[in-house]
């Protein structure tokens, strides 16, 4: 079995606090799995020692059987939940940057994208809303050709309508030679998109399983399952 | 790295671009004012305005890798599939580059203003070949380096230390106080290797410090002169090179492999 | 196409269920063919293994047919949609007549109630 990411036993602590303790998480090859958990529950840590830009504590963490570092970042496309563009781009600077650093970008597909998502390449990116700014960031990670999608909650904070829209492109974007990690406290609406599901708490995996296999066994819908798990 | 000195330069050419436009006008303005000002006014003007715009250009400069390693466009850099060294060589190209621009202009500018004030008295045909006019470019350029580097590793090691961003003076701190043992360090380091280059006969010396007329420690070069001679110290200049390479590789090191976001 | 979803039962058994009643009321017909794996996920939002599962479990109740590179075929065999119709509505009726009984009533008041309740419908 081939994992394109593999952690084991991942501590991450700060000063006040351990982020991570002790987490083990396998995803295979072909597999959209969700990572769900309140805030603060260790996703976001996690998904950053992934991307390369946090580094554990201690434990092993293994993107294609190699530890992060350049060639991990040239084979992850990484969604954060941040403003992450320089703010004096516009759309089509961002198309040309990913481009002018990314072997696997797809600039026609970028392009088709943009149209999907109504955006237009002449816009500044500081004028763009919330919900646009992230189907921009969509736009841009899901045009790469990359073994694994990481996207940190690619729905929080977006209109309905933008919400459609970019699980159209997830769903689109599926291929059995890609994963895709997505990490949401929205579970609802995303459901459905998840071969797998994580839940995550207090850094650490407490639930995990195939999401129908889940939904068969528990006779609930992983939204139910997760309030359940995380309900007071 | 090429690919990313594009896009430094594209970020902040129309920051400098303002700092030149106000310099070019203030200079020219003042150009205008010879014959009603008196001379000295407009060069003090002059070089104070060819300061500021070289100060603010710096000032922008090192603020711009500050925010990379504290804002949100981080996490856009530091998941490119590039080495930190390449990072670090970007961001010291694009600066060196735009502290050039201002200061050639800078420097054009104030010479324009000097030769209209001053006429005849300004001669400056055989300054460009002199050989100390070489050398202070060099040392100049090094220091400028050097300082930069210094910089950037200060601010690397800040980051990495305090996660807090309004914390962010911590890494002036560490700055002044590696300055302070660099240069501690340089004058142990003449003091055990006293090995000079002649630069008259160009042959190695060794000097003591009795017959010296004038110390030059300006960074990178230290300089002794004895009587119109110049004398480079060799030990130091070995230090200076490889200070400048380690602050390099070091904080590459530390961008690429360190550094939590 | 748009399903409601309630995600308490595994998805590929819903749109199952949604496919098997387009099946028997005709609206598919035999020899039809089905919407692709990957429409029908992008149509329905859903995981395209989850539309793959689907369509291999109605293939393993003879259901559909798949043809490589063609795609996948409802059946054209009417005994097997026939079967499937009183399967359905077995399950149906059985509900019914155990919920009945759970309020009080006999076998003959059932069938009287239905009696009567078709009748009107006629």
């Amino acid at each position: 079995m081939s994992y394109i990411l593999e952690a084991k036993n991942l501590n991450k602590s700060y000063f006040k606090k351990k982020a991570l303790n002790g987490l083990n998480l396998s995803i295979e090859k072909g597999r959209a799995v969700g990572m769900l958990g309140p805030n603060g529950s260790g996703k976001t840590t996690l998904i950053k020692i992934a991307a390369g830009i946090l580094r554990q504590s201690s434990g092993e963490i293994l993107i294609d059987n190699h530890e992060p570092g350049v060639y991990t970042k040239s084979v992850i496309s990484y969604l954060p939940d941040r403003n992450y563009l320089p703010k004096w781009m516009k759309v089509e600077d961002a198309i040309n940057y990913f481009n002018d650093f990314y072997g696997d970008f797809d600039r026609n597909r970028a392009y088709e994208l943009l149209d999907f998502m109504k955006l237009e390449r002449e816009m500044k990116v500081t004028s763009l809303s919330k919900g646009m700014t992230e189907k921009l960031h969509l736009t841009l990670v899901l045009s790469r050709k990359a073994k694994l999608y990481i996207l940190d909650e690619p729905i929080a904070g977006v209109d309905p309508v933008a919400r459609d829209k970019i699980l159209d492109a997830i769903i689109n974007n599926y291929n059995e030679d890609s994963s895709m990690l997505i990490t949401t406290h929205l579970v609802r609406d995303i459901e459905r998109v998840f071969d797998d599901v994580v839940f995550i708490n207090n850094g650490e995996v407490i639930l995990s399983g195939n999401a129908e296999a889940l939904r068969e066994e528990k006779n609930k819908s992983i939204d139910e399952l997760y309030k359940e798990v995380f309900g007071e | 790295m090429g690919r990313l000195l594009k896009y430094e330069l594209k970020g902040s050419y129309k920051v400098i671009g303002i700092i030149l436009v106000i310099l070019i006008i203030v200079a020219l303005g003042l150009n205008f004012k010879i014959g009603e000002w008196a001379e000295t006014t407009i060069m003090g003007i002059t070089s104070f305005a060819v300061f500021g715009a070289l100060l603010s250009a710096f000032i922008y400069l090192v603020e711009l890798f500050r925010k990379e390693l504290y804002e949100d466009t981080g996490y856009l850099t530091f998941t490119l599939p590039i080495t930190g060294n390449s990072i670090v060589g970007a961001k010291l190209l694009s600066s060196l580059i735009w502290i050039f621009v201002v200061g050639t202009i800078g420097g054009l500018l104030g010479l324009l203003n000097a030769k209209r004030a001053f006429g005849p008295y300004v001669r400056f045909g055989s300054i460009f070949t002199n050989q100390s006019f070489i050398m202070a470019v060099i040392s100049g350029v090094a220091s400028v380096v050097t300082v930069l580097l210094l910089i950037y590793f200060s601010i690397t090691i800040s980051r990495m230390t305090i996660r807090n961003k309004k914390v962010g003076g911590l890494w002036f701190i560490i700055f002044i106080l590696l300055n302070v043992v660099i240069a501690y360090f340089r004058i142990k380091l003449i003091e055990w290797m006293p090995y000079y280059i002649d630069t008259n006969s160009w042959r190695i010396v060794k000097q003591g410090m009795n017959m010296v007329t004038d110390i030059n420690i300006n960074g990178a070069m230290l300089q002794l002169s004895i009587n119109g001679n110049v004398y480079l110290n060799i030990a130091n200049i070995i230090f200076s090179i490889v200070l400048m390479v380690g602050l390099f590789l070091g904080t590459g090191y530390l961008l690429e492999k360190k550094i939590d976001l | 196409m748009s399903i409601k979803f309630d995600d308490k039962l595994p998805i590929y058994i819903q749109i199952m269920n949604y496919m098997k009643k387009k099946i028997i009321t005709g609206e598919i017909n035999g020899g039809d063919k089905l919407p692709s794996v990957r429409e029908l996920s992008t149509k329905l939002r859903v995981n395209p293994n989850t539309i793959q599962r689907t369509y291999q479990e109605l293939e393993r109740e003879n259901l559909v047919f798949t043809q490589r590179g063609m795609g996948t075929f409802v059946t054209e065999d009417k005994q097997i949609v026939k079967n499937l119709k009183k399967d359905m509505a077995s399950d149906i009726i059985e509900s019914f007549i155990s919920e009945m009984k759970g309020l009080g009533f006999s076998y003959d008041e059932i069938a009287e109630v239905v009696k009567d309740r078709t009748k009107k419908e006629e």
